[in-house]
């Protein structure tokens, strides 16, 4: 099931917010997050019933490890090997599921074999409810968490609205919240605030994402066959899949963060206009937020500072020190995050292209420290950065969305004019439905609604939309500066978000790119 | 550790103005939906929303019905057994050389399984061709759901007059109308910009046209209407449809009945609408490939109207294109077997039993 369909907003979005609060309010306030869980396993069974098995068991084999390290808290080597049976169990397992027969495949079909593998369907949300529950027990291994029963556990990572493709929560900042028991007072307003949320994400997905995805798509399908885009083409395709895929997966996270509001629960924030970033480093620190802080957290600083203390003891010089402290963690873990997208050259010519991006960054920042302390940056050098950065992230963007790193070259081909300008004589055609004069249009508005208008949290910024948001609210004002009031009016003009994303439905929406990683 | 948050502590919004503000989001929302029914559009601009998928006929039809001024004597209203099968211009020459006067066919079936269609079809017929005198509507084994086409083709008022117990499709109808309006309002503004027309299109198909032959889809793939299936590929897909089917023959149970409300309510919306206007509906079975015999509701049928079941044609491998569907090669047996079947109810003498005209 999805956000997306009529089924989850007409029938099991009602139901479970109407059953959870039934259950919450009355004396089997107790069956709340049972009934939480059920939902959940209803949500995930209605798209991959085959895989509830693995979930349910990775759920019950990674608490039965966090009971055993946290039993053993006192004594160093058993926590210690029972943290790295559960971390290499559950690496083990997602490699294996989601790469093995990728790898197997491509031995076999170099040998002229069958990939016996073939018909391996990747577990839906394995590298979603694996990673949580990585950092579960690296959690109760550090002290930082402590257990609260298995049904928590269990609703926490099963948990409905973040189950598919997140935003990927810890434990630490989900679990307290689960254990609270939802009170009439703050219901209707936690119901406001989170239909509110979940319709603008609604809106982002099936009017903006899935509008510009109707000129993306058939674009990308014709490079695969061979085609080779002109100079406007090439960077109209790579624009507007940033578009499509940013729309797509905030709003995804909206409606994440909305469902769980309605519940009465805050998620951490998972994109936060990344798209006006003025470094590759900030972009990383606003788009897919929480992978981000996954991998910063569990990856990279695991690492980096064996890294630097190994630098150090050997008295490395600075720049020798810096390569290997930042810039090598650095690369490694945008190459993880592009590996993490799943078995494809293309995820690791992605992400080996964000490692070089981000190295160039910390190189640069590095080298103009002293002088950037001294002078702020001027009007022109911010717009420079911001729009360096823009084009570093859309060009990244081609390899994640094509086919082959083939379909790839074809394109960054015609981005570098390689193929011409690509000019139509034919304006008809230009400016009919599917024509490449609407890309255009929704080209410039979709970038005007990125640079202009404040995100969903922004707009909601009076109801505390998301876990530290006293930090975020701070952070980067847009142009036009509005937040909701609850007003008649500004809950009429809501309604219409939801209207329009509800009714756009039935155009025909798409997967959310996310439910495939 | 993050900081405990606890959402329902806090009130930011008096607790009785948060009731009364999610109140008027769902009042405005519902209010949207309804304004969407209202929206005015070109039936025409309807019927032609399906020209890429493989239901692209469904504007033939609706030609063939409002701006061909050809009578229609005898129409043929079903799924794609009876458009694969019946050639209407086959059966109109044998009628007339039969009947010594002109005789009008219209093989106005749509493929796809969905008895709502068949009533809408019937219904834009019997309303704009008073001459006619006969449907023949096709019967399948089990057919218990909404037409694909349906949704795309309704008026928003038989959309939601529907029949709504345990009707898996009400709702996803339903829902699918204020998208559908709003696009069709917009598109009866700019037709050209969408590529449809408001005026009858000059590329029509004509009166005679002929579903049996073969044809190219939208999507470039050819429907071969010569295509032999093989024999063992034939049996395997029959026996699957059998399995499919439950293997033996029950009569469907009141539950199932219950369960599945489209094809018994709108086949009997059908027979009255068509009553109303004194057409005779006769039932058509055309059998898959070695079907077991009444494998279907038959009773039922036969409560309603004449049903001819053409059974002693399942046995020859040589006339499926596949196991639910008869090739080019079986025409012929069938538009002589229809002939004979259907004569009588075309007798200029001849009234329905139950009409007053």
């Amino acid at each position: 099931m999805s956000f997306n369909s009529i089924i989850f907003v007409m029938v099991f979005l009602p139901f479970s917010v109407l059953g959870y609060y039934l259950l919450s309010l009355t004396p089997l306030h107790r069956l709340r997050l049972p009934f939480l869980i059920l939902m959940s396993l209803i949500f995930y069974g209605r798209v991959q019933m085959s895989y509830i098995p693995l979930l349910l068991g990775s759920i019950v084999a990674n608490y039965l490890i966090a009971t055993m390290i946290a039993r053993n808290m006192a004594h160093e080597r058993a926590k210690r090997f029972w943290l790295a049976l559960g971390v290499i169990g559950n690496a083990g397992a997602l490699i294996s599921l989601k790469y093995l027969s990728a790898v197997v495949g491509a031995i076999f079909e170099t040998l002229g074999h069958t990939n016996l593998l073939a018909n391996i369907v990747i577990p839906l949300a394995i590298s979603f409810y694996t990673f949580q529950q990585i950092s579960f027990l690296v959690d109760v291994a550090r002290g930082r968490v402590e257990l609260a029963g298995i049904v928590r556990f269990m609703s926490f990572v099963a948990f409905f609205p973040t189950l598919f493709a997140g935003p990927i929560t810890l434990y630490s900042e989900m679990g307290s919240q689960l254990g609270i028991r939802p009170q009439r007072k703050g219901m209707a307003q936690n119901l406001l605030t989170g239909l509110i949320i979940f319709s603008l994400g609604l809106f982002k997905k099936t009017v903006l994402a899935d509008t510009i995805g109707l000129w993306v798509d058939p674009i990308f399908a014709t490079v695969h066959q061979g085609n080779v885009p002109g100079f406007f083409l090439g960077w109209g395709s790579a624009l507007s899949y940033t578009l499509q895929i940013y729309f797509d997966f905030s709003g995804y996270s909206d409606m994440a963060i909305g469902v769980a509001r309605m519940l009465g629960l805050v998620l951490p924030l998972n994109f936060f206009s990344p798209l006006r970033s003025t470094s590759i480093s900030e972009i990383w620190r606003r788009w897919h937020m929480t992978l981000g802080r996954f991998v910063r957290v569990y990856i990279y600083h695991p690492i980096s500072i064996p890294l630097a203390r190994f630098a150090a003891e050997k008295g490395y010089g600075k720049w020798m020190a810096m390569a290997i402290s930042t810039f090598v963690p650095t690369f490694f873990s945008m190459l993880i995050i592009g590996m993490w997208h799943g078995p494809s050259w293309t995820y690791v010519v992605f992400g080996t292209m964000h490692g070089i991006f981000m190295v160039t960054n910390e190189l640069y920042l590095s080298l103009t420290r002293r002088k950037r302390h001294k002078k702020r940056d001027s009007r022109t050098a911010i717009f420079c950065y911001g729009l360096l950065t823009l084009i570093a992230f859309v060009s990244a963007e081609v390899p994640f969305r094509s086919e082959t790193v083939g379909d790839a070259l074809r394109i960054f081909g015609g981005m570098a004019g390689l193929h011409g300008l690509g000019l139509t004589h034919n304006w008809t055609k230009f400016f009919s439905p599917s024509g490449n004069g609407i890309m255009l249009l929704f080209i410039v508005l979709g970038f005007l609604i990125v640079y202009l208008l404040p995100n969903t949290e922004q707009i909601m910024d009076k109801v505390h939309p998301a876990l530290e948001w006293e930090k975020w609210r701070i952070v980067d004002a847009s142009r036009l500066r509005f937040t909701f009031r609850f007003t008649p009016t500004w809950v009429v003009v809501a309604s219409l978000a939801l209207f329009f994303g509800f009714a756009f439905i039935s155009r025909g929406t798409t997967k959310f790119i996310y439910f495939q990683f | 550790m993050t900081a405990e948050i606890n959402t329902f502590e806090e009130e930011f919004i008096p607790r009785r103005r948060a009731w009364l503000l999610l109140a008027l989001f769902a009042i405005c929302f519902i209010s949207y939906c309804v304004l969407t029914y209202l929206l005015p559009h070109n039936r025409y601009v309807r019927y032609q929303q399906l020209a890429d998928s493989d239901l692209f006929r469904s504007r033939w039809v609706y030609e063939r019905i409002h701006y061909d001024k050809t009578p229609i004597d005898v129409a043929i209203i079903g799924s794609s057994r009876l458009e694969t099968s019946v050639s209407a211009p086959t059966l109109e020459r044998e009628l007339s050389e039969q009947l010594g006067r002109p005789i009008h066919v219209a093989n106005l079936a749509i493929p796809e399984e969905g008895r709502n269609l068949h009533y809408l079809v019937a219904r834009e017929l019997v309303e704009n061709h008073p001459e006619t005198r006969v449907i023949l509507l096709s019967v399948v084994e089990r057919a218990d759901v909404s037409h694909p086409a349906f949704r795309y083709l309704a008026n928003p008022v038989d959309l939601l007059r529907a029949p709504l117990f345990i009707n898996h499709y009400y709702f996803l109808d339903a829902a699918f109308l204020p998208y559908r309006q709003m696009s069709y309002f917009v598109q009866t503004l700019f037709p050209a910009w969408f590529g449809v027309s408001r005026a009858f299109r000059k590329d029509y198909m004509g009166t005679g046209f002929d579903t049996t032959y073969s044809f190219y889809l939208p999507s470039g793939k050819l429907v071969d209407r010569y295509h032999v299936m093989p024999q063992d590929k034939l049996e395997a897909n029959s026996r699957q449809m059998i399995n499919e089917l439950g293997g033996t023959w029950r009569q469907p149970s009141r539950w199932q009945a219950l369960n599945f409300p489209l094809e018994q309510e709108y086949t009997k919306r059908l027979v009255d609408v068509a009553k109303k206007h004194c057409v005779e509906v006769i039932f058509v079975r055309l059998p898959f490939y070695r079907s077991p015999p009444h494998m279907y509701d038959e009773a039922f049928y036969r409560d309603l109207g004449p049903l001819l079941d053409a059974e002693q044609l399942n046995n020859n491998p040589q006339t499926y294109g596949d196991a639910g569907h008869f090739n080019r090669y079986e025409i012929d047996l069938v538009s002589a077997w229809l002939k004979e079947s259907i004569n009588p109810y075309l007798s200029p003498l001849k009234t329905p039993a139950s009409c007053s005209k």
